[in-house]
């Protein structure tokens, strides 16, 4: 039976005679438990941004997109799909009414002029005014694109966040020339998170100049034969429903393409769910190698009481003869390895925490710091002081009373 | 608190060195009568510390038995014996044995830990043991600021502790001058004189056999000599 309280107290007597190897020991513990925390608040943090990353473009919303067909396969291709259409729309809506809102872009090789700053890489993007609420763009200054924009024809735009950046002045009312016409600036967007990796970058709203699609058809370009539209997204109940959504919408499309494979679906929570995947690898990969200190941390502790047993034979002996039995003394000596390797781990969850958070400003990274991992570091560091104090702690209890008597 | 009657019969032991085997007991007969005192004299290697090992249950006989008041204890095991040493048995050592990171009333205190003595009740009965040595005034030193004879008290009110039915002392004087010599003899007079313990002492100095040993007895090559 352990008696915690004499037993602790005894302990902390004795490492006040050993400053210096105690320090060393919890230095160990210390790094070792820090780096484990570490990696796992930059891990939770990099789970966190996937998910956040995967919202910012709408998280329980399916992408369709049209593929990019060669010029000379176009031919015989338009005999069978019209490529994406507005038609596809009312289709799907039709024969899954499980779908909500959708909204539609198409991104256009017209030139906008009148801008400042280099426009080449400027896209216009003609989109139904609900590709707002769905792509979830931010007006920061003006207003978004509205249904009566459309219906009235308005030859109104919103600009991304760079396009509008490049202006001096007031922008909002300004008008810019989008091929034949001028179009007046009603909106900016706030700056999108750029994300080469996603299959829709919102990186690219910051270069984005957005008109009404009813409106450009009617001014700008007229309806090609084949596909209408590059972007269809619609609006699911939620995130893990965009799974469902995107095999049921697939073979839709395929019927109504009449078996051409000319659409790519996109379903967010997907994504997320291989992000995660290579994510979580990643996590263990990193979390390992911080065990590896943990264990590098747990012998020295080990070490550390080996030398104390070494140095206390002869206290042993006189605690047998006074009446210790022999779990007596492994119990005394594992108490002591679990008080340095629990200190060892409270201070290093803080030092994990630091670093983490040094870590995640000097690179950038998003850290969050979960609940989880304290809890993991603490047992951790319990589980770590039995671990590397248990052999020692047998080793001292099995010395021969008399022989420890005799030590001097 | 009674002492206790102890009676050995054919106590063998034997270490095992590698291969060879080391007979160090020849089988040993003894007894000694409740709260008597027995001192046990002898050269080095003779035997008298295995002996003493044996009868204060440090150490486990090879052979023979050994009756420890009602109880044969030569067949117990480990922890049987830990709980004997903790109940019934006080050790006094030639070089005192005291935990210098604890103080003077620790030190007493120690063994009623193992017993399972509250903190209050442990530093009461501590206080009262170092009056009865003559310490009453020392109680929150550290052993090293106490002269060698004073630290053999604190040893003995230590081994008073748990009001043990046997006392055992190996060479309780042996590291002290002749005034604390005397002192400390006196000593054990006075705690045999208030409990009555039964005493066994080991000792190769004649003045202290005789002072503390109702009867002495000599060894040689394992055997009492006759």
């Amino acid at each position: 039976m352990i008696r915690w309280g004499t037993e602790v107290r005894r302990s902390l007597g004795q490492f006040r005679t050993h400053p210096l190897r105690t320090s060393l020991a919890l230095l160990g513990m210390v790094l070792g438990v820090g780096s484990v925390v570490g990696m796992m608040s930059i891990g939770e943090g990099a789970q966190r941004e996937i998910v956040r990353s995967i919202e910012a473009l709408g998280g329980n919303v399916v992408h369709i997109r049209a593929k990019d067909v060669p010029q000379e396969r176009l031919g015989e291709l338009v005999n069978d799909s019209r490529g994406l259409s507005r038609e596809d729309v009312r289709a799907l809506k039709a024969t899954l009414p499980e779908l909500g809102r959708a909204a539609w872009a198409r991104f256009s090789p017209v030139g906008v002029s009148d801008l400042p700053g280099d426009t080449t890489s400027v896209r216009l993007v003609s989109a139904s005014p609900l590709i707002f609420d769905l792509h979830r763009l931010d007006v920061v200054q003006g207003r978004a694109l509205l249904a009566l924009d459309e219906a009235a024809g308005r030859r109104v735009c919103v600009v991304g966040a760079d396009v509008a950046r490049a202006f001096d002045g007031p922008v909002l009312g300004r008008r810019v020339r989008i091929g034949y016409a001028y179009f007046e600036i009603v909106g900016v967007l706030g700056p999108k998170p750029a994300r080469r990796d996603l299959p829709l970058d919102p990186g690219t709203y910051n270069r984005a100049v957005i008109v009404p699609f009813d409106t450009a058809i009617e001014t700008l370009a007229p309806a090609e034969p084949y596909k209408e539209i590059d972007v269809l997204s619609i609006e699911v109940d939620t995130l893990e429903r965009t799974l469902w959504a995107k095999r049921a919408i697939g073979p839709v499309l395929r019927t109504l393409h009449r078996g051409v494979d000319d659409v790519e679906l996109v379903a967010p929570e997907e994504i997320l769910q291989q992000k995660r995947e290579t994510q979580s690898i990643l996590n263990i990969v990193l979390i390992s190698i911080a065990a590896i200190s943990l264990v590098v941390g747990g012998i020295g502790v080990m070490n550390i009481m080996l030398a104390n047993i070494m140095e206390r034979i002869g206290e042993i002996g006189l605690r047998r003869a006074i009446g210790a039995s022999r779990a007596d003394i492994r119990d005394q000596f594992l108490v002591e390895s679990v008080i340095i390797c629990f200190s060892g781990g409270v201070i290093g969850v803080f030092f994990g925490y630091i670093v983490a958070f040094l870590v995640g400003l000097g690179f950038g990274l998003e850290v969050a710091f979960a609940w989880e991992a304290t809890l993991v570091a603490f047992a951790l560091s319990m589980l770590v002081g039995l671990a590397f104090g248990l052999w020692p702690a047998l080793r001292a209890s099995s010395i021969h009373p008399v022989e420890a008597l005799q030590h001097e | 608190m009674a002492g206790a009657r102890l009676a050995l019969s054919g106590i063998t032991r034997t270490y095992t060195r590698g291969d060879v085997r080391v007979p160090v007991l020849h089988g040993v007969d003894l007894e000694i009568a409740a709260g008597e005192r027995v001192s046990i004299m002898g050269r080095s290697g003779s035997g008298k510390s295995t002996l003493l090992n044996i009868i204060g249950c440090l150490d486990a006989p090879s052979g023979g038995s050994y009756l420890f008041g009602d109880e044969d204890v030569a067949g117990f095991d480990d922890d049987r014996l830990s709980m004997l040493r903790r109940t019934s048995i006080g050790f006094v050592f030639q070089s005192f044995h005291l935990l210098p990171s604890l103080t003077v009333v620790e030190n007493v205190g120690l063994p009623m830990e193992y017993a399972h003595v509250s903190p209050r009740e442990r530093h009461t009965r501590a206080v009262e043991l170092l009056e009865l040595v003559g310490l009453g005034h020392r109680h929150d030193h550290r052993p090293n600021e106490l002269s060698g004879g004073e630290r053999q008290r604190v040893a003995i009110a230590r081994s008073l502790a748990n009001q043990p039915r046997l006392l055992l002392a190996d060479e309780p004087t042996g590291a002290l001058d002749s005034r604390a010599q005397d002192a400390i003899l006196s000593l054990f007079e006075t705690v045999h004189a208030r409990f009555g313990t039964t005493m066994v002492v080991v000792t190769h100095d004649e003045r202290v056999a005789h002072a503390l040993g109702d009867r002495v007895l000599h060894m040689s090559d394992g055997r009492f000599a006759t």
